[in-house]
């Protein structure tokens, strides 16, 4: 019998829509869906959101909720990790707050930058404590990996232990749909090649019935006729468009994001380009607070068994990769992988994100070769940072957390020398027991 | 609409199975199937074979045939080649000389002075295609299944750059195998099989989390199992896995096998008693020739026979119209193909051609990357890889005297070869060659001593086109 472990069960919104994907597949139905949060309160709520779901597809797993993680992990055949570590308050908060006193601002914080980097030293101890349980208790378990700060995270993984992981996101998947919603075509038609990191891989080949697909895209740019993005949160989408024209590819994750993994948009001195590209700074702060409000609410809708509960399959690989392990059937996804042999221009062993096959054998990176320079240049200035967080968070060494703020490319145009080293050790101070000793 | 081209149609039996294959596939039966070969007779046939085969299976396929490559190839979205250079008068001289020499090959398609012979007389032919596909159909995907696929994929590489995968049924074949022998639905088998063509090993053999080595191992035990395939079990008894391609082939790719004509018919031949073994007569020296020369004699009545038994009701193992179903679709699969080794194989040369498991997809072809494999096992394909780099360094000689030497130190580094004769009877055998066959080998190139003038002998002479 298929066991899946949910490590963050809590997350009840993600965790929801994963556990409709999953039990959306026939082959998939009788499995052993294994709970496990830290938080008791928020497990019962996922507990109870995994039978409405169970009950609205006619699935029949087995269904199993637990505080203690090595009851969860126990003879897993799949692992997936959706939690975070400290939370919206502390960590987040600190996170922000802290930089906007040095005049650093931030729009998510959670893949680079300073936020990116405090969330990963928070991350990753946590998720190696769960793969040295992993080793133990399921180790031929596979592991999907959706907790960012993503690269950082499956590199510090790599480098420690034997685990079979993949890193998931859906930003290739979603901006593929923005993408068709800009070009007015049904996504299904397009065929696209998608490669470089997480959140800062590119669109190779956008194409549908062997017609590039670029040329309309510069059309939309020069008229400035594309969709906002991010769902109900409404953003502009004029950094990737910006970053088109600049660099001749689109890019993989939103606009929000982008801007603060590059020196060019948010400058304490420059006002102006925050309104011009219309970046929402603080707008990770602003979803938290949104989505906590909700959460309550549906919360207590779906104790009283008020709340509807209806499935939709939604863009995660998540369940597809289960399903085509299972079942033998192939399947591509966009899988986070150390880089062997991938991708000749960016680092060796680096986490790199490419089109994976996966059935019974598991995840199978595909190679790429070598990406446009400009392309791998950029990616090179984020793999910097991403080396020396994860060299910080294993050799628990404090002067790699200097280093890697140093080279940090947005931080670094920000401050100087001493105040980002200023930074660094108030942030560790605020963050206090959520990190590890550095020394 | 899609285009496929054949090169070499007149392999009727081959493109019998492929064509089915197309005309049996909902996203290929529209399409344009163009075949072409060299010779009238045999294209004329495989027209009329095709064309008949999609009337009965009510395909809307346009079937042409030209005995001109570029017609053929002109606008292609995938090319299929299919011929065999010189035919069998070269393949006659591809194990008759050597067997003078003591070296006894059984099949000689692959590796050996064979193999070395036949791609140097069938590289020059797959890069003129391949300047052709680039002048006339530069998105065409190569789909090469001539041998031996690991030198002319490696050449086709070097040489051109030209997207391509070579393919053969060898992994598809021997998984069935296997699964038969241990009694499990092959539906329900797993494998992960990498290395280089025709020697290739199943790393892993499963159900589920079952490994089913062990099923095996018990199954070789099994006289008349045994009797299939003594060569390739007794190389899993010693290296640990199973090989890919078949007994007789198997026994000539190693030195340890075929020493001699008396150790082959004394201590080889006995162990084959399964008459499955009767297409390379049981190990014999020549085997697989004498079923050649026996097939072309039979080939009128074959022919009639294919012709009247009509299409088959479903789509063979052939990875050939999966490739292209998956590609035209978006839907992927995964097969093992021949391919360029770029991060693939840590513990086998860059660039060297590796059978590794293929991710196929509208973005075409993406080999997966398979990291080391068993020490013992890469040694081995090592040994074949010497072989064919020497092929390729050949290829790219420009100059006759490095030509004849490279040629000459590939028979050398021939592990079979190597193993009987010394070095003056390898060269004295390599010269032999060279001479008999320098109607097909590039005339500016052979090496002093080597060269005499003849006719004007380039085989795909432009023809008139027959309609």
């Amino acid at each position: 019998m298929t066991k899946i472990t949910f490590i963050g069960a809590g997350s009840t919104v993600f965790a929801k829509n994963l556990m409709g994907d999953i039990l959306s597949y026939p082959e998939l139905q009788d499995i052993t869906l294994s709970l496990h949060d830290i938080d008791e309160e928020r497990l019962r709520t996922s507990e109870i959101v995994a039978h409405e779901v169970a009950k609205v597809l006619g699935a029949t797993p087995t269904i199993e909720a637990t505080t203690d993680r090595r009851a969860a992990l126990a003879g897993a055949d799949y692992a997936i990790s959706m939690f975070q570590v400290g939370g919206y308050k502390p960590s987040t908060v600190v996170d922000f707050e802290i930089p906007k006193k040095y005049g650093l601002r931030q729009t998510i914080a959670d893949t680079l930058g300073i936020g990116g980097i405090m969330r990963g030293l928070r991350t990753i101890p946590v998720l190696l404590e769960m793969t040295r349980d992993m080793e133990e208790l399921c180790p031929d378990v596979t592991f999907l990996q959706y907790v960012n700060p993503m690269a950082m995270n499956c590199w510090a993984i790599d480098r420690a232990s034997s685990i079979k992981t993949v890193g998931l996101c859906h930003s290739v998947r979603h901006t593929a749909g923005e993408l068709a919603k800009d070009l007015g075509l049904p996504v299904d038609e397009i065929d696209y090649l998608v490669a470089g990191i997480n959140h800062m891989a590119f669109y190779l080949k956008f194409e549908r019935n062997g017609e590039d697909l670029y040329p309309r895209l510069r059309e939309i740019m020069e008229a400035g006729t594309f969709h906002h993005t991010g769902g109900r949160w409404e953003l502009s989408n004029k950094v990737r468009y910006e970053m088109l024209r600049r660099l001749g590819y689109f890019v993989t994750e939103s606009s929000e994001h982008f801007s603060e993994y590059v020196p060019w948009f948010i400058k304490q001195d420059r006002p102006d380009l925050v309104e011009a590209y219309e970046i929402p700074l603080d707008e990770y702060i602003r979803r938290c607070e949104e989505q906590i409000a909700g959460w309550e609410a549906a919360k207590a809708a779906y104790e009283r068994g008020e709340l509807e509960i209806t499935v939709e399959r939604s863009v995660e690989y998540g369940s597809q990769i289960i399903h085509s392990m299972e079942t033998g059937e192939p399947a591509v996804i966009y899988g986070n992988v150390p880089n062997r042999g991938l991708i000749d221009n960016l680092p060796d062993e680096c986490v790199v994100e490419v089109p994976c096959l996966v059935d019974r054998n598991g995840v199978q990176p595909t190679r790429i070769g070598s990406l446009p320079p400009h392309l791998a240049a950029l990616m090179q200035t984020n793999i910097n940072v991403q080396a020396l967080t994860v060299e910080a968070a294993l050799t628990g060494k404090r002067e790699h957390i200097y280093h890697a703020a140093m080279l940090d490319p947005h931080t670094a145009a920000e401050l100087d020398l001493d105040q980002i080293w200023n930074l660094v050790d108030d942030l560790i101070e605020a963050h206090g027991d959520w990190l590890p000793e550095y020394h | 609409m899609t285009k496929i081209a054949f090169i070499g149609a007149g392999s009727l039996v081959f493109t019998r199975q492929l064509c089915s294959d197309i005309l049996l596939t909902p996203a290929l039966a529209d399409a344009e199937i163009a075949l072409m070969d060299i010779d009238p007779a045999r294209l004329t046939q495989a027209r009329e074979m095709v064309r008949g085969l999609a009337d009965r299976l009510g395909a809307p396929a346009t079937v042409t045939a030209t005995l001109d490559r570029q017609a053929a190839v002109s606008g292609a979205d995938y090319v299929i080649t299919t011929f065999q250079q010189g035919g069998l008068a070269a393949y006659e001289l591809d194990i008759e000389i050597p067997r003078r020499y003591g070296v006894e090959q059984c099949v000689g398609d692959t590796l050996g002075p064979g193999g070395v012979f036949r791609a140097l007389r069938t590289i020059p032919v797959l890069i003129d295609l391949c300047r052709e596909m680039d002048d006339l159909a530069s998105d065409a995907l190569l789909l090469n299944y001539v041998n031996p696929m690991a030198a002319n994929c490696w050449a086709i590489d070097a040489v051109t750059g030209r997207p391509h995968v070579g393919l053969c049924h060898s992994v598809q074949g021997t998984s069935e195998m296997l699964a038969g022998w241990i009694g499990v639905p092959y539906d329900e088998v797993n494998f992960h099989c990498a290395g280089i063509n025709h020697q290739a090993f199943f790393l892993e053999f499963r159900r589920g989390k079952e490994d089913l080595y062990p099923l095996i191992r018990e199954a070789v035990q099994r006289p008349e199992v045994y009797a299939q395939e003594p060569v390739r079990i007794e190389l899993m008894k010693h290296f640990g896995y199973f090989v890919t391609e078949s007994s007789g082939h198997a026994s000539e790719y190693l030195p340890y096998f075929r020493k001699s004509a008396q150790m082959v018919e004394e201590e080889l031949v006995p162990r084959f008693t399964d008459p499955v073994n009767d297409w390379f007569d049981y190990g014999r020296t020549g085997g697989y020739l004498r079923h050649c020369q026996q097939r072309l004699a039979d080939y009128p009545r074959e022919f009639e026979e294919i012709v009247a038994a009509g299409p088959p009701a479903e789509r063979s193992h052939e990875y050939g119209s999966w490739i292209m179903e998956a590609m035209e679709t978006n839907r992927p699969i995964r097969i093992n193909g021949n391919v360029p080794n770029r991060g693939l194989i840590d513990n086998l040369p860059t660039g060297c051609c590796v059978e590794v498991p293929c991710l196929v997809d509208g973005s075409g072809v993406q080999p997966t990357a398979v990291g080391a494999l068993p020490a013992q096992l890469a040694a081995l394909n090592r040994t074949n890889i010497n072989v064919q780099s020497l092929i390729v360094e050949a290829t790219l000689s420009h100059d006759p005297a490095r030509f004849t030497d490279a040629v000459r130190q590939a028979v050398m580094l021939d592990p079979l070869t190597a193993a009987v004769c010394t070095l003056d009877e390898i060269q004295s055998m390599t010269d032999e060659m060279l001479m008999a066959q320098q109607q097909w080998l590039p005339q500016h190139i052979l090496g002093p001593g080597l060269h005499r003038p003849v006719a004007d002998t380039h085989i795909f002479q432009p023809m008139e086109r027959i309609t």
